[in-house]
This record gives C-alpha cells, sequence and structure tokens, in this order.
C-alpha cells in the first residue's frame, strides 16, 4: 500500500484571504470540469453550432434578399444573432447547473463539498462568459466567411462589451432563478436521486 | 479533572435525532393537500442517540429501509433533521454546517460519477472542491487508482465504460482522497467481488491507521462488519436497538433462544425479530 494522502483538511481557516483563495479554486473547479464535459461532448456541440450557424445563416439571407444596401441590415442581423446566441447559451448554462447535476447523480456530492453555495454560482457562471464568447468567436467566424461584407473594423468595441456584460448579468441573474428552483423542493430532488 | 459531558474522544454524537419523510409538513402545507393527497408519513429516524468515538471503526448494521443512509445524509448535511441534534467532532452539522463539511467525505452504494468524464477528470474535480491543487494532485490520484487495482490505461477513459465494481473503487478513491477526519462509507462493497471487498477493507484500515480517521459504515455484510468494526450498532425500522462490541453483542443474546454460540447473524436476528438476509432477498434489489 503506497498511497499516502498528503494533505489533512484539518479545520479551514476562517482569515478573509484564506476563504478567497479557497473558495477562488472551488470556483476554478467547476470551470475545469465544464471545460472536460464540453470536450467529451464534443458531437453535440458541433451539432448544435451547426444549428445555431444555420438558423443565424437564415436570418441573414433573409436580410439579404431584402432591395437596397444590405449591408447595415445584414451587419445588424448578424450581431443580433450573435448577441442572442451568446446570452442564450450563458443562460442555458447557468440554469442547466442543477439539473445536470442531478441527472448525473452528482449532485449530493457537490453538495457535501466544503463549497458555498455563491462559489457554485460563481464558477458556473464563470464558465458560461467563457464559453459563450468562444462559441460566439466560432459563430462570427462562420456567418463571416458566408458574408465577407460583415467587417467589426469600424465596430463599436467598447459599446459591445457593454451591451454583453448587461445582458450577461441579467441573464445570469435569470439563469440563477432556473437553477435553484428545482432546489426549493429539495426533498423531492432526494427522491429522485437516491432511494436506496 | 473537570467532567464537562463532551467528551473530546467522540467523533459522532447522536442526540434524540428524528427524521421523517413525506406526511403534511414543508412543502404540504404549501400546496394545502388534503389527507388523501398527503403522502404517508415515514419515520426514516427515530429518537437515535449514540456516539462514535474518535479513530473507532463503528458499523451501522440494518436491513433495507431500516434508515441507514437517512443516518449518513444527516451527517452530511444533506438532510436536516426534525428532532435533536448531531456533532460532528464538536461541530453542529447544521449550525457550523460550513466546518463540518470540510471534516468529512463519504462514499455510497451508488457511485454518482459524470458517466462521459474519465476517473481522473471527475477526481480532479471532486478533489479541486476540497481545496486540493497542484501536480501532486494528479500524481495521487494516478497513485490510489493503481493501488485499488484499476490498470492504468482505464484511468484516462469515460467512466461509463467500467464495471460497477470499478466505480465504485473510484468512488472510494473519491472519499479518500481528500483525506476525511470521518469517512463516511455507506455500502461501500456492495457489488465487489471478494478480492475487491479485501483491497477495499484494508484501504479502511490504512486510513484509520495512518490518518487518524474515524469511519462510519453501513453494512448488510456481517462478516465485513464483524472484521472491521470495532463497534456496532444494530437499527432496525429507524431506531437503534442494541450497541456494543461484537463479543458484547453475542454476550446480550447468548442463552436465550437456546443460542450458546450466537453468530452476529444469530444477534441480529434474537434482537429484531427477523433476518437480514431473507429480508434483502425479498425486498430484491434496492
Ligand atoms: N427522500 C426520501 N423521501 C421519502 N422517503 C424516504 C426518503 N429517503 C428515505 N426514505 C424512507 O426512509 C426509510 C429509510 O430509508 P433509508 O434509505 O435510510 O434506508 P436504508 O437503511 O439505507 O436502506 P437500504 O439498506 O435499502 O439502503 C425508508 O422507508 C425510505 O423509504
Ligand atoms: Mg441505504
Amino acid at each position: 500500500m503506497s498511497y499516502v494522502p498528503t494533505v489533512a483538511p484539518g479545520t479551514g481557516s476562517r482569515a478573509p484571504h484564506r476563504i478567497l483563495a479557497r473558495e477562488s479554486k472551488a470556483a476554478m473547479a467547476f470551470v475545469e470540469r465544464n471545460f472536460y464535459l464540453t470536450k467529451r461532448y464534443w458531437g453535440w456541440e458541433v451539432a448544435f453550432l451547426v444549428y445555431t450557424a444555420a438558423s443565424s445563416l437564415s436570418i441573414m439571407f433573409i436580410g439579404a434578399s431584402q432591395d437596397g444596401d444590405t449591408n447595415r441590415l445584414i451587419l445588424f442581423l448578424a450581431i443580433g444573432t450573435l448577441v442572442w446566441g451568446y446570452l442564450n447559451s450563458v443562460f442555458m448554462n447557468v440554469a442547466e447547473t442543477v439539473a445536470w447535476e442531478r441527472w448525473e447523480g452528482t449532485i449530493e456530492y457537490t453538495m457535501m463539498a466544503p463549497v458555498s453555495r455563491v462559489t457554485h454560482m460563481f464558477g458556473m457562471s464563470l464558465f458560461a462568459i467563457i464559453y459563450g464568447l468562444i462559441r460566439s468567436t466560432v459563430l462570427f467566424l462562420v456567418l463571416a466567411a458566408f458574408f465577407p461584407e460583415i467587417s467589426l473594423s469600424e465596430a463599436n468595441l467598447t459599446g459591445a462589451a457593454l451591451v454583453i456584460a448587461a445582458g450577461s448579468f441579467s441573464f445570469i441573474g435569470f439563469g440563477i432563478v432556473g437553477a435553484v428552483l428545482p432546489l426549493l423542493f429539495p426533498e423531492k430532488g432526494e427522491q429522485m436521486t437516491l432511494m436506496m | 479533572m473537570t467532567y464537562t459531558g463532551q467528551h473530546n474522544d467522540v467523533a459522532v454524537r447522536f442526540d434524540g435525532v428524528s427524521k421523517s419523510f413525506g406526511g403534511k409538513r414543508g412543502r404540504d402545507r404549501w400546496f394545502r393537500r388534503t389527507n388523501e393527497q398527503s403522502a404517508k408519513l415515514v419515520r426514516a429516524l427515530n429518537d437515535v442517540s449514540f456516539e462514535v468515538r474518535k479513530n473507532e471503526i463503528f458499523g451501522i448494521l440494518g436491513a433495507n429501509g431500516s434508515g441507514k443512509s437517512t443516518l449518513v445524509r444527516l451527517i452530511s448535511t444533506l438532510l436536516i433533521t426534525d428532532e435533536g441534534t448531531i456533532t460532528v467532532f464538536g461541530n453542529d452539522v447544521r449550525d457550523d454546517e460550513a466546518e463540518v463539511k470540510r471534516l468529512i467525505n463519504r462514499v455510497s452504494v451508488e457511485a454518482s460519477f459524470f458517466k462521459k468524464l474519465s476517473p481522473m477528470e471527475n477526481l480532479l474535480y471532486s478533489s479541486r472542491l476540497y481545496g486540493r491543487t497542484g501536480s501532486e494532485l494528479r500524481r495521487d490520484i494516478k497513485q490510489i487508482l493503481v493501488d485499488l487495482g484499476i490498470p492504468e490505461e482505464r484511468i484516462g477513459v469515460p467512466l461509463e465504460t467500467m464495471s460497477r465494481g470499478m466505480q465504485q473503487k473510484v468512488a472510494i478513491a473519491r472519499a479518500f482522497l481528500t483525506s476525511p477526519v470521518l469517512l463516511l462509507l455507506d455500502e461501500p462493497t456492495t457489488g465487489l467481488d471478494p478480492r475487491s471487498k479485501k483491497d477495499v477493507q484494508r484501504f479502511v484500515l490504512d486510513l484509520r491507521e495512518k490518518h487518524d480517521a474515524t469511519v462510519l459504515i453501513c453494512s448488510h455484510d456481517m462478516d465485513e462488519a464483524e472484521r472491521l468494526c470495532d463497534r456496532i450498532a444494530i437499527m432496525d425500522n429507524g431506531r437503534i436497538v442494541a450497541t456494543g462490541t461484537v463479543d458484547e453483542l453475542k454476550d446480550q443474546v447468548r442463552g436465550t433462544q437456546g443460542l450458546l454460540d450466537p453468530t452476529l447473524e444469530d444477534v441480529y436476528m434474537a434482537l429484531t425479530g427477523h433476518g437480514l438476509v431473507e429480508e434483502k432477498l425479498m425486498a430484491g434489489v434496492a
């Protein structure tokens, strides 16, 4: 028997900077785990991305079929679908926090870990934002391949960042409400998970 | 020497703990269900009191539905008591929830993992929740899995491709990696082959020896209980009907019902009035 655990958990320090360090490590645990999951479910990711790209493109082709100078309209639609796609994915990721873990059966282990619920939600939101941004970038590149005329050279990047940040906050808020709803019925959740 | 009533060698203390499910409480009251609609009240734990001493391996033996898992979930802060108090090393599970969580970990019958993730990925996640980081974490995960008999090439492939017994070993690794001061084992070896059972039992003994851990283990398995446990509580229908070392329990029934040299099985039968194994068969795969 050669394995000897190296870290004894002992009593956790209550000094604020220690708590912060501990909780941010835990928040990163959620981010890392979700990236692993995304990697393992890459088939679904691709399918979902193709679907979103197709619907975005169809909206833009409708725009392109209009009379007159359509460039502005197409750009407008592209940004609209991108922002919507981004916010939608942020919302879904956060809202599924609890439902997903319940489905996997890991929820009890996450809940009994020494991690505050705030940290849990923070970690999930952080992942949702990073994931959403990556996904939107890929989507933008796909759209740009079909419509070379859309260009970000004149874009108001600060304005865009502000819109995205404000949107992220409110959608994360909705997401958390969605995620917490099943928790209002904890004992029912118990029934669903482990009736042994 | 002053006696405060709180031994500092007590790891877990249950004091008059009751827990019911269903019935006209909580949610049912909100929705104003009538009597017929509300679920029947199940008293999973009924005025349970006992103490587990520090560094002890304490067994809980009971049939299906006797309340063992409920007891473990109450200690794990996953459920809240209706009545009574539970302390873990002097910390109340309700008032000092965060502290208690840092001290414990648990292995239950169902492995409960992200099935598409590999053992390595699952264990990285669960260990990080307990504040473990760094390169030695990966090394430790590999080491413990190999020690438990998981082939090295399986450590990186999705867990869903593994047998139940192997998944159970990963679950055991998950708990051990956080070096819990109190380890809660809810039927940890159910479904393991005899060799794996032995491996796990050896690990449990090791954890106690080398890390001063306290272990609470729920089981149906009389041999396992007898081999591992310093003391055993016998549970029936939400109540603890007897507590003691194996010998004490045997003494308690010796001579009754013509039992001269009672086995643990006999003790169980005599104290609860029914068998453990037969009932398990009748209840089917729970
Ligand atoms: N979440 C729940 N909701 C309703 N009833 C529950 C819940 N959890 C447990 N029970 C009931 O409480 C009683 C005790 O269940 P528990 O799971 O603690 O038994 P157990 O001793 O672990 O059984 P087993 O040996 O089958 O694992 C049972 O009657 C069970 O139906
Ligand atoms: Mg159980």
